[in-house]
């Protein structure tokens, strides 16, 4: 029943992206445009690029993410679609886990689109043998990032103050995850101590898990009448 | 015996004579440590310093000077310090206490008002009974 | 029409503790020896630290209260235990948003001459920081909903969620850089050697959780009263449907 439930939502919502393409499209657009306005912030060149170029792209995906989980939860605000979604037999376990797989899709889909071309415009080399640890951290990290931004997008969508509260309360809460991520893009890169990595990988597991077995709990006591 | 109420004028200077009496009683611990600072020395070893010998003694005065400049340099530091955490404790409890008396003051008026609605409401249902 | 007791007696407690919060001061300033390295700037370590554990201890505390609003709304009977626990975890975020701005004021004041910057990014300034601004966060939600059933359940929800994400970010930081932050009350950097200066901090770490205490209880009494003015509001609504 919940398996069906979170299929039902999450093919609902990837069919509506995938007709009008609006999420993704904004999405990949502001990426690239991050990108744009840091490369001409930081003036980059070749060694500052090393220096900040995991963090830029950890910055992009943490903005544009947050975009997508607006364009996620905008749809549902019509005609009070959450408490019709929040009333499926399977209750706001389904929604809260559909949606989580909803945001982690855009953004990957985002980031494969994206990716290449930042790489290209911060022009810091990637070698071969970096790309399983980069994409892991990636994985990680967008997953953690979803389990958090997801909770408080659900709960905070119907206040009229959503734009500033999901920021404010999002972004502390997955600062770990961020500097996991940099520390592990920087490794992928060839940068940082040799056993470093394996610390930040069980750091931002151990986020992970935290959050995969509190934030269900916390969004299905939140949203119950 | 009619119990003592303080007038509304004394009971809205109570903040400010709190706040007045907590500034006015660290302003001396504060004032009088620059002095302190200056005059004790704890770990300068003043005694231990064979007087005879020039370098031991240029040393300890070396020390000594130190330690004052370290004092010297860091005192406005202390004092914006303890002001600064006065002033946000004072700051706060006089706001909230304000808003709590307004509160306080609102409930009694609402209290009020809800037992008056209530008699002129009984009132008239039995008199809609009766009739 | 006012009771008495009520306009004299509230002055009493903070009386008491500012008198006591001086007292401390006093002890700090007058009995305390002076630390080697940093000198007499040291002596705002009493009261940053002191409010530094108050301040996390009161998250903390919040967070608790709040899972336990969570878990008891729905229970019947449990509905006054909820409410007063909803009541305290709101007091308890506003009391340690307020200790902490003390310590984020009085942090860069002392790191100033102690380090030479004002800010750095050591693990536990640092976690203060985040966790502050997550309830920061709660804080205008509450703002924005005082009686709205579903603004308390979003608060709740965040409280609960900030607390783990409080001690990751500071183990993350502790990965991320070793921080030069004196290991003072552990004794790794060798501070509080002399027993005055233990025992002025223990007194100033009692006095500041005791103002928090009472602080907090102010907090959850004015909460309950803004209650009880939502509640009557609605009675008067009510009659005056009756009457018509």
């Amino acid at each position: 029943m919940t398996a069906k439930t979170i299929w039902l939502i999450l093919r609902k919502d990837v069919l509506i992206e995938l007709r009008t393409r609006e999420v993704l499209t904004s999405m990949a657009l502001f990426a690239v445009l991050i990108v744009v306005v840091f490369a001409f912030a930081f003036s980059l060149d070749e060694t500052r690029a090393k220096l900040v170029g995991p963090g830029i792209i950890w910055v992009t995906i943490l903005f544009a993410g947050t975009l997508g989980l607006y364009r996620l939860f905008d749809r549902e605000r019509d005609h009070a679609a959450m408490s019709g979604l929040l009333l499926a037999p399977a209750g706001p376990l389904a929604v809260y886990i559909a949606k989580v797989l909803g945001l982690v899709i855009f953004i990957t889909v985002t980031e494969i689109i994206v990716l290449p071309l930042m790489l290209a415009f911060i022009g810091v080399p990637l070698p071969l043998e970096g790309i399983p640890l980069f994409a892991l951290a990636l994985l990680l990290g967008v997953l953690g990032f979803s389990l958090v931004a997801v909770l408080f997008g659900g709960m905070l969508a119907s206040t009229r103050l959503r734009e500033v509260l999901i920021p404010i309360v999002v972004y502390p809460v997955v600062v770990p995850v961020i500097i996991g991520g940099v520390k592990l893009t920087g490794a992928a890169m060839g940068d940082g101590l040799p056993g470093e990595a394996d610390n930040w990988l069980r750091l931002m597991a151990g986020f992970d898990i935290i959050y995969l077995a509190l934030c269900p709990w916390v969004f299905t006591r939140v949203m119950v009448e | 015996m009619r119990p003592f109420v303080p007038s509304a004028t004394v009971r809205r200077l109570t903040p400010v004579a709190f706040m007045l009496l907590v500034v006015a009683s660290s302003a001396p611990a504060i004032s009088a440590e620059p002095q302190r600072a200056l005059t004790f020395e704890a770990d300068a070893p003043t005694e231990s310093v064979d007087s005879n010998e020039p370098l031991a003694l240029l040393a300890s005065c070396d020390k000594k000077l130190e330690s004052c400049t370290t004092d010297a340099v860091g005192m406005p530091y202390l004092i914006a310090a303890y002001l600064v955490l006065w002033a946000i404790l004072v700051i706060y409890f006089t706001l909230a206490r304000r808003g709590q008396r307004r509160l306080r003051e609102e409930l009694d008026e609402l209290r009020a008002l809800v037992r008056e609605y209530e008699d002129t409401f009984l009132k008239g249902s039995e008199g809609d009974t009766t009739a | 029409m006012k009771a008495p007791q009520s306009s004299l007696r509230p002055v009493f407690m903070p009386l008491l503790l500012g008198a006591a919060l001086m007292g401390v001061i006093y002890f700090v300033f007058a009995v305390t020896p002076r630390e080697q390295q940093m000198g007499e700037v040291y002596k705002i370590f009493y009261f940053h630290v002191a409010s530094a554990m108050s301040c996390l201890s009161l998250f903390f505390i919040c967070a608790i209260a709040s899972i336990g609003y969570l878990v008891l709304r729905n229970r019947k009977g449990w509905g006054r235990i909820a409410t007063l626990s909803d009541q305290v975890a709101h007091g308890l975020a506003e009391i340690g948003v307020l200790y902490g701005a003390i310590v984020l004021t009085t942090g860069p004041i002392w790191a100033k001459p102690a380090w030479g910057t004002y800010w750095n990014w050591e693990p536990r300034l640092t976690l203060l920081l985040l966790t502050f601004f997550l309830f920061v966060g709660y804080l205008v939600l509450r703002a924005y909903g005082q009686r709205d059933e579903k603004v308390k359940n979003m608060a709740s929800g965040i409280a609960v969620v900030g607390i783990p994400a409080a001690l990751l970010t500071h183990f993350a930081i502790q990965l991320w850089k070793g921080g030069n932050h004196p290991q003072v009350v552990t004794g790794e950097g060798g501070g509080l050697a002399d027993p005055a200066m233990r025992q002025g901090f223990a007194m100033a770490v009692g006095t500041v959780a005791l103002l928090a205490i009472y602080l907090v209880w102010m907090r959850v009494k004015t909460h309950q009263m803004r209650d009880e003015v939502e509640m009557l509001f609605l009675d008067m609504s009510d009659l005056e449907e009756a009457r018509r």
